[in-house]
């Protein structure tokens, strides 16, 4: 059953990819000459049916993992990110089918896409749980809050095409600009981290290295350290015959995990870095690429989709990530709220949804200000999930994995 | 939403008066939504801050706070987060009074809008000026089959998709959904709710947070309650791979007569629940609980018998068979201090006690015994031998007592929140306005959510009674998807 839940996810995921170079194949062909026209809708719609039968069969490997394991398939990193990237997909059929917007596939389908590639970098056995986690409020509080992220994954991808869409016009500024630049930039750092994560996964890359920072004396690092902890010196590790790391933290970052974790930020940050580059030399500017794909789409529908999105997944988010929260943190701790980093980051990103919301019915808030908050929403959530376990400890630190 | 409609509807009608006093100042500054918008992402950034400065009782360093702020920050920054409040962020006074404004805002946006909103939802005006049907963003026409009563197919139609229609004067009004439009207000009741549920515990006797710990078979006061709790027995199961399966007490109820009230087997994720006092597992600690001594003959090599010894209240003498075993002296947990025995704790960690055994001569031997090293013997020349058979250990569970009045509220705060919070983003308002002009009749329709898939519902109307005027629609042709 588990491994047949492997292979169904494995599917998946070939499935997703296929589907989003579909969609990106799609618009290129539309831009290049009305001729391809027909063609490029032919591979748009089988990007949608392919997208459809992933969802389908990644929902299938889900429930195959439970009825094997007999544990819900929530109580892990693995888990929880194929969990929202299944979700990130599901709601992009949902919205493109209602929409009937193929368009933001290009956009969103390479969102789910990745979630999936880095959910393979966690180990994915199945582990018995702590007593902590044996409730059902886990699952249920966990499964609806990634819901909800999933509609605003795709609520990001259209608020991105919605401003790319309006810069053509002149709307935005050369600070908006550069942030819409930088917005791509960070999706390469992303692509980034997920690269360097399997590949060291996949070169099962390892190397000891002195540690002084709390609690730990040694410190196993799964990449190259171009950084070492604290206490470490060079020479401990290589790559190549290079000695590393090549310096140590500074002295403030005195966690036990912190240099590591700062290694893997500086890995991911080098290899974005030429990935956004090389993309930079043969395309031009992320935001031209951008604009030239939502070019001639309807800007109004676009941000009607985006709005879509965050109108679908607010209540998920809200019942998932606050209420379930709290009635399980209640029956488990005693106490429904406690601020420790994870709660308070997801207090912080519901506070956030729900100022998007209020700007929409204010007057002159509702369109590019609006999309905006769409835009930094999702990183938000990202941060949520993954930023927190990585830089702040607290009581949900099991997700590290 | 459409223009027309928010200034008909929402916007409260309000002459701009010659002078302002503060209060109406006040007011007015509270019942802004761009303010409300402000001072939500305030509150947002607010919190981040709390959780990017480590809050006290979270970090983990034996300073105390006044110590460690400086040691971290530097002297300036650490003192100027701990003044101003920084390091107990959620707790300090400038939160709390953010969290005041924003309530404050809930409550006055939320009162500024509701009357005229109940006007415009529950009295609508069924008859509107025809420029304004005419211009809504959704809407379409129909040629009135000859003879036949011109509003009938509409009205049939809206009936059965579930509108409620209301006929008069030639003229149609048709909504559905009108709970969508109240979800927002019954949502920020919730919320306000969850706001006093949490305040609740300033109240004195409203909130308590303690911590026992209770021996298995050991009975203790619950802090707090003129009741009692006996933990019959803790268990702690184990998966194959050592790793914690169940933290479980075996938990028994008393009563101040003495009456056992409750059972209740206490374990993660499933607390004891007693006149408003819950007890949650939260900790445990294992002690060795009593030792199975054997008196062996040292010539012989011959068991002479075995007495259970209580680590924790020893017996002052017990009996094997004709020997009797008296306790001297007894240390809990041994040392040495200036060469003299003493007990460094009341904890059972390195039992050791002087014992005097009498044999059934009537002669005494002193000697000492340790339950951890039976073979470390000061005397080795007393004719019987002391063993440890076995060592059986006690378990003490740690339970938190929590007391929090606030609860009920929370949770019927949370469940306003959850359904109102679906009714407002899953059930959405439609309204249909009609007329007849010029022997054509003119259909306008409004929603306040899902603008796309109204319009297709207003398609497929129009195509459904007149559908030679009114082809169906699919793809926007033209326009880049
Ligand atoms: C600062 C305090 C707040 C004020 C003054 C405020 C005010 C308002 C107002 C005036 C509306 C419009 C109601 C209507 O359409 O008739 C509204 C809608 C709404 N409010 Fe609030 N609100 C506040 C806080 C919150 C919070 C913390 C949430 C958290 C979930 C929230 C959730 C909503 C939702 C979901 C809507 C519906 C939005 C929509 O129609 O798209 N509000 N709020």
């Amino acid at each position: 059953m588990i491994g047949l839940s492997g292979i169904l996810f494995f599917v998946a995921f070939g499935v997703y990819a296929v589907s989003a170079l579909l969609y990106i194949a799609r618009i290129t062909l539309r831009r290049s000459s009305a001729k391809n026209f027909t063609l490029a809708d032919k591979l748009g719609d089988w990007g949608f049916w392919l997208c459809t039968a992933g969802v389908v069969a990644q929902a299938a490997g889900i429930v195959f993992r439970w009825v094997g394991s007999g544990v819900v398939p929530m109580s892990n990193m693995y888990e929880y990110m194929s969990f929202l990237g299944w979700s990130v997909m599901l709601f992009f059929v949902l919205i493109s089918y209602w929409y009937k917007l193929p368009g933001l596939g290009a956009f969103v389908a390479p969102v789910g896409v990745i979630m999936i590639a880095y959910a393979s970098v966690f180990p994915t056995e199945v582990k018995p749980l702590v007593p902590v986690l044996q409730s059902f409020w886990l699952p249920l509080h966990v499964s609806t809050a990634a819901l909800g992220e999933g509609a605003f994954a795709v609520s990001f991808g259209a608020a991105l095409m919605y401003l790319l869409r309006i810069r053509k016009d002149g709307a935005l500024s050369a600070f908006e600009e550069k942030m819409l630049e930088f917005i791509g930039f960070s999706a390469t750092v992303l692509v980034g981290f997920v690269v360097v994560a399997l590949g060291s996964k996949w070169t099962g890359y390892q190397a000891i290295l002195t540690n002084s920072g709390n609690g730990a004396q040694s410190l196993k690092y799964t990449l190259p350290p171009l950084v070492g902890p604290v206490g470490s010196v060079a020479g401990e590790g290589s790559l190549f015959g290079m000695d590393l790391p090549l310096f140590i933290a500074p002295g403030w970052m005195n966690g036990a995990n912190a240099g590591k974790q700062f290694n893997t930020l500086i890995w991911a940050i080098l290899v974005g870095a030429v990935i956004y580059f090389i993309l930079r030399i043969l395309v031009g500017p992320l935001r031209e690429l951008g604009s030239k794909a939502v070019m001639g789409m309807n800007a109004k529908l676009l941000d009607e989709v985006s709005y879509r999105g965050i109108a679908v997944g607010f209540p998920l988010f809200t019942l998932g990530g606050l209420v379930f929260a709290m009635i399980w943190a209640q029956k488990a701790w005693g106490a429904y709220w406690s601020w420790d980093p994870k709660e308070t980051w997801a207090l912080i990103s519901w506070l956030f949804y729900s100022g998007y919301l209020h700007m929409r019915i204010v007057r002159g808030w509702e369109g590019r200000p609006a999309a905006w908050v769409s835009a930094a929403g999702f990183p938000l959530i990202l941060f949520t999930l993954v930023g927190v376990n990585l830089l702040i400890s607290g009581l949900h630190s099991y997700a590290a994995g | 939403m459409d223009e027309q409609v928010v200034t008909e509807e929402t916007t409260a009608p309000e002459p701009e008066k010659p002078s302002k006093d503060f209060l109406d100042r006040t007011w007015d500054f509270f019942a802004s939504v761009p303010v409300a918008v402000v001072l939500l992402f305030i509150v947002a950034a607010a919190s981040v801050a709390g959780t990017l400065v480590p809050q006290e009782g979270m970090y983990s360093d034996w300073r105390t706070p006044s110590e460690f702020y400086p040691f971290r920050y530097g002297a300036f920054w650490g003192n100027l987060l701990w003044k101003t409040g920084m390091t107990r962020m959620y707790t300090s006074w400038w939160f709390m009074g953010l969290l005041f404004m924003v309530g404050a805002s809930l409550i006055i946006c939320s009162l500024e809008r509701f009357i005229p909103l109940w006007k415009a939802v529950q009295r609508p005006n069924i008859a509107p000026p025809s420029s304004f049907v005419k211009h809504l963003k959704n809407r379409f026409e129909y040629k009135p089959v000859a003879g036949a009563e011109a509003l009938a197919p509409l009205a049939a139609a809206l009936k059965s998709a579930h509108y409620t229609v209301v006929q008069k004067d030639g003229r149609i009004y048709a909504d559905k959904g009108r709970w969508g439009r109240w979800g927002p207000y019954i949502l920020h009741i919730g919320l306000i709710f969850i706001l006093v549920g949490a305040m609740v515990r300033v109240f004195p006797g409203a909130y308590m947070d303690q911590f026992i710990w209770v021996q298995d078979g050991e009975i203790a006061k619950v802090p707090g309650a003129n009741w009692f709790v006996r933990n019959d027995k803790f268990t702690l199961e184990t998966y194959e791979n050592g790793q914690p399966k169940a933290y479980k007490t075996q938990a028994v109820i008393i009563e101040a007569d003495g009456t056992e009230s409750k059972e209740h087997t206490i374990s993660m994720n499933l607390p004891l629940q007693h006149k408003w006092i819950e007890l949650y597992q939260s900790s445990y600690k294992n002690e060795v609980g009593t030792a199975v001594v054997s008196l062996t003959d040292r010539a012989t090599k011959q068991q002479i018998g075995t007495f259970t010894l209580d680590l924790h209240q020893p017996e002052t003498a017990y009996k094997v068979g004709a020997y009797t075993v008296k306790i001297n002296e007894y240390f809990p947990d041994f040392g040495l201090e200036g060469g003299k025995p003493v007990s460094r704790s009341s904890q059972v960690n390195n039992p050791g006690a002087v014992l005097e055994v009498i044999g059934p001569d009537g002669k005494a031997y002193k000697n000492w015994y340790f339950v951890a090293y039976p073979e470390m013997e000061f005397d080795p020349t007393t004719p019987v031998t002391l063993g440890t058979e076995e060592v059986t250990e006690r378990y003490t569970t740690g339970l938190k007592v929590k007391k929090d009045l606030g609860i009920p509220v929370i949770w019927f705060g949370l469940i306003v929140v959850s359904l109102s919070v679906c009714v407002t983003f899953y059930l959405p308002h439609r309204r249909y306005w009609a007329l007849v002009e010029d022997g054509r009749v003119f259909v306008g329709g409004w929603t306040n959510r899902n603008q796309t898939s109204f319009g297709d519902e207003m398609n497929r109307l129009a195509n459904r009674i007149d559908p030679k005027n009114n082809p169906l629609q699919t793809v926007v042709e033209g326009e880049e998807r």
